[in-house]
């Protein structure tokens, strides 16, 4: 098994991945903080180190409904996109789950319009859950690659048969560069077998089918649906099947949810994509002081995998959620997901608290991990939870705030403009 | 555009911005004039400053370092791209790396590029005179621990939708940020040629040239990009190109 390091962006760990997966089709759009994967994949097609046809869409709509009718054929088949670009094709994402075509796609998290912003939130993403697709988001720019070879081989799976998404945090990661294992095809292709699918839509006339019929009516659509479901579900085992070979061959062990320093702990974070590498080490630093804090990372997002979560938090006083992405009206969108996960538990966490920050790209650190701390220890001492999800907002960025308000010309007044700072 | 780098020999935990640098490393010194921009902001006791700035404006104090990178580039790579000599300067200085690594760094760099081997040397002969002219400083006198205090936490409240709608009432507000500190070549027109056909004022994509009543142009400065358009498009060559030094 060879393994040569190189230093690459998310981006560059993405079209990696997609090469050494040996994919026979690449589909694009180009879209910030996205386009470099394409780009890069475009490139070798070109240059030829990748045997590959790559097409250029006139838009993610197309280009989701190619890459899935491909996919059908028995290519295996790659693509990516980001934020708008990602709801703008959101319909066609349910085919693709539903037509059980078992493709790639890399999704660089990207806040959603409007405003516009290019840095991260995960509200893109988050907004195809319920889509059929597999999640897997990953922490570090290996995890991209290694997401996509998992990827590949439970997407393919003949009891899976359904799309996966690998998601990245653009910016912090998509333009961040790391030092990246990439292992060669042959090892590869030892984790990974050829696509082999059952039936293939070949086009040939005597070999006619029709895939992805309207159905009329309720017994077929609800037996259809529920498959999706099934199959979705299953492919956790899938997966912990698929990572066992990964660490074997690879050396680098994945699992749906980790646990960090969940023994003992009586405060855990709720985490998920790059920035639980800022929280991994809050929560180091806050040990050696002799804290009881752990993490908990969820590096799949669907299946929802209940029963890792509920396991790994059971034990804790008070639960704090992190999320950066913020549903009008709801608040976090994985919240209610994880309190769900935990209320049938015996020894349930007395309190799960949601906290939203880092939307838009804004840093975390020590302030934030510690001010979470604090709002679960102030619940647990008075017994009551906050009303309302507590979004994160540093004073200076309100300061910040406050003085483009005044640049753009919108009368803020005085009393508005009164700094609330918290105690 | 702001990037950040982090370098350790051990694991690296940290993400995203950096507020307390050790270094800063500016590619252009025009930087340091755009307030909204502040690159100082946040330096370390003792951290370094190393800048892109013209040989009559260097200044050489205990740690900052100015280089002529840009007048090296001119001359060696017939461009104002930097980076290959940012980079051997910044390793230098920093104590980061020797001059063998960075020619490594730079070959590897400039040929995934797709740069011409010709194109590849002059990089490397850029980034071998920017090594040898940086001082070596390091980092060790770097004070770690004088971090400030971070602000607090700010709750926000309900605003009205008048109020808390993202929008720009104040027009005519991009005129605060003075975009021609970016420039690196100016136009500048020879009224001596000039027929007033008013095709510059039609072609500059910034509005940055007004005319008066009798149709003679004036390239406001302040926001010109030089993006050199109007030296493109004016049917007499009546606009010379000069650099900004």
């Amino acid at each position: 098994m060879v393994q040569t390091k190189k230093m690459l962006t998310g981006n560059g760990a993405a079209a990696w991945g997609a090469r050494v997966s040996d994919v026979d089709y690449v589909c694009g759009y180009p879209i910030t903080p996205q386009s470099e994967i394409v780009e890069t994949l475009a490139s070798w097609v070109r240059h030829g180190s990748l045997k590959a046809k790559f097409v250029n869409f006139e838009s993610e709509h197309s280009m989701f409904a190619a890459a899935g009718a491909a996919s059908l054929t028995g290519a295996r088949v790659f693509t990516a996109t980001s934020s708008q670009g990602l709801l703008y094709g959101l319909e066609v994402l349910y085919s693709i789950a539903g037509w059980r075509a078992p493709l790639v796609l890399v999704n660089v998290s990207r806040g959603v319009g409007m405003p516009m912003i290019l840095q991260v939130e995960h509200s893109d993403v988050l907004a195809a859950r319920d889509s059929g697709f597999i999640q897997l988001h990953a922490e570090s720019c290996q995890e991209v690659l290694d997401f996509i070879l998992l990827g590949y081989r439970i997407a393919e799976d003949q009891r899976v048969m359904l799309p996966v998404i690998v998601n990245m945090d653009g910016f912090v990661l998509s333009f961040a560069r790391e030092n990246v294992a990439v292992p060669d095809r042959e090892s590869v292709r030892e984790f990974l077998p050829d696509y082999n699918r059952p039936n293939p839509l070949l086009g040939l006339e005597n070999d006619a089918m029709a895939l992805g019929p309207t159905t009329t009516d309720g017994f077929a659509y609800g037996f259809f649906k529920y498959q999706v479901h099934a199959a979705s579900r299953e492919s956790k085992s899938v997966f912990e099947k698929a990572a066992g070979d990964f660490s074997r061959i690879f050396g680098r062990m994945h699992s749906p949810v980790e646990a960090f320093m969940m023994d003992d702990a009586e405060y855990a974070f709720v985490v998920t994509n790059s920035y639980t590498s800022i929280i991994r080490s809050e929560v180091m630093a806050l040990r050696a002081k002799g804290e009881r804090v752990g993490m908990v990372a969820l590096k799949m997002l669907r299946p929802f995998p209940r029963r890792e979560v509920m396991e790994a938090l059971q034990a804790a006083k008070a639960v704090a959620v992190f999320e950066q992405n913020l549903a009008p009206g709801r608040g976090g969108a994985i919240y209610p997901e994880i309190t769900e996960a935990l209320y049938h538990s015996r020894h349930r966490p007395d309190f799960i608290l949601s906290f939203i920050g880092g939307i838009g790209g804004t840093p975390i650190g020590a302030r934030e991990v510690r001010f979470m701390l604090q709002k679960c220890a102030e619940s647990l001492k008075s017994g009551v939870a906050p009303e309302d999800v507590i979004m994160m907002y540093g004073e200076e960025d309100w300061q910040k705030m406050k003085s483009s308000l005044t640049t753009a010309g919108v009368p803020i007044s005085k009393e508005e403009a009164t700094s609330n700072a918290r105690a | 555009m702001a990037s950040f780098v982090r370098i350790s020999t051990e694991a690296i935990h940290e993400r995203g911005y950096i507020s307390r640098p050790d270094a800063v490393i500016l590619l252009d010194a025009g930087l340091l004039e755009l307030q909204e921009v502040n690159p100082l902001n946040g330096l370390r006791k003792g951290g370094i400053v190393l800048c892109n700035a013209p040989a009559a404006r260097s200044e050489q104090k205990t740690n900052i370092v100015s280089l002529d990178v840009s007048g090296l580039a001119l001359q060696l790579i017939g461009r104002n791209v930097v980076s290959a000599g940012i980079a051997a300067a910044t390793c230098k200085v920093l104590g980061l790396a020797g001059l063998d690594s960075v020619l490594e760094g730079v070959r590897t760099e400039t040929t995934a590029m797709g740069l011409k081997e010709e194109l590849v040397e002059r990089n490397l002969e850029l980034a071998r005179r920017c090594f040898a002219a940086a001082p070596e400083i390091g980092t060790d006198h770097i004070d770690a621990l004088s971090d400030e205090k971070m602000p607090g936490m700010h709750e926000l409240r309900y605003m009205p939708p008048n109020l808390s709608t993202a929008q720009v009432r104040s027009t005519g507000n991009s005129q605060l940020k003075k975009t021609g500190l970016w420039r690196i070549s100016t136009p500048v027109i020879d009224y001596s040629k000039c027929t007033r056909c008013m095709v510059c004022y039609v072609y500059c994509p910034d509005s940055c040239i007004t005319l008066e009543e009798n149709l003679t142009p004036h390239i406001e400065y302040d926001n010109c990009k030089g993006c050199m358009i109007c030296l493109v498009e004016c049917p007499i060559r009546a606009i010379r190109e000069e650099a900004v030094r």
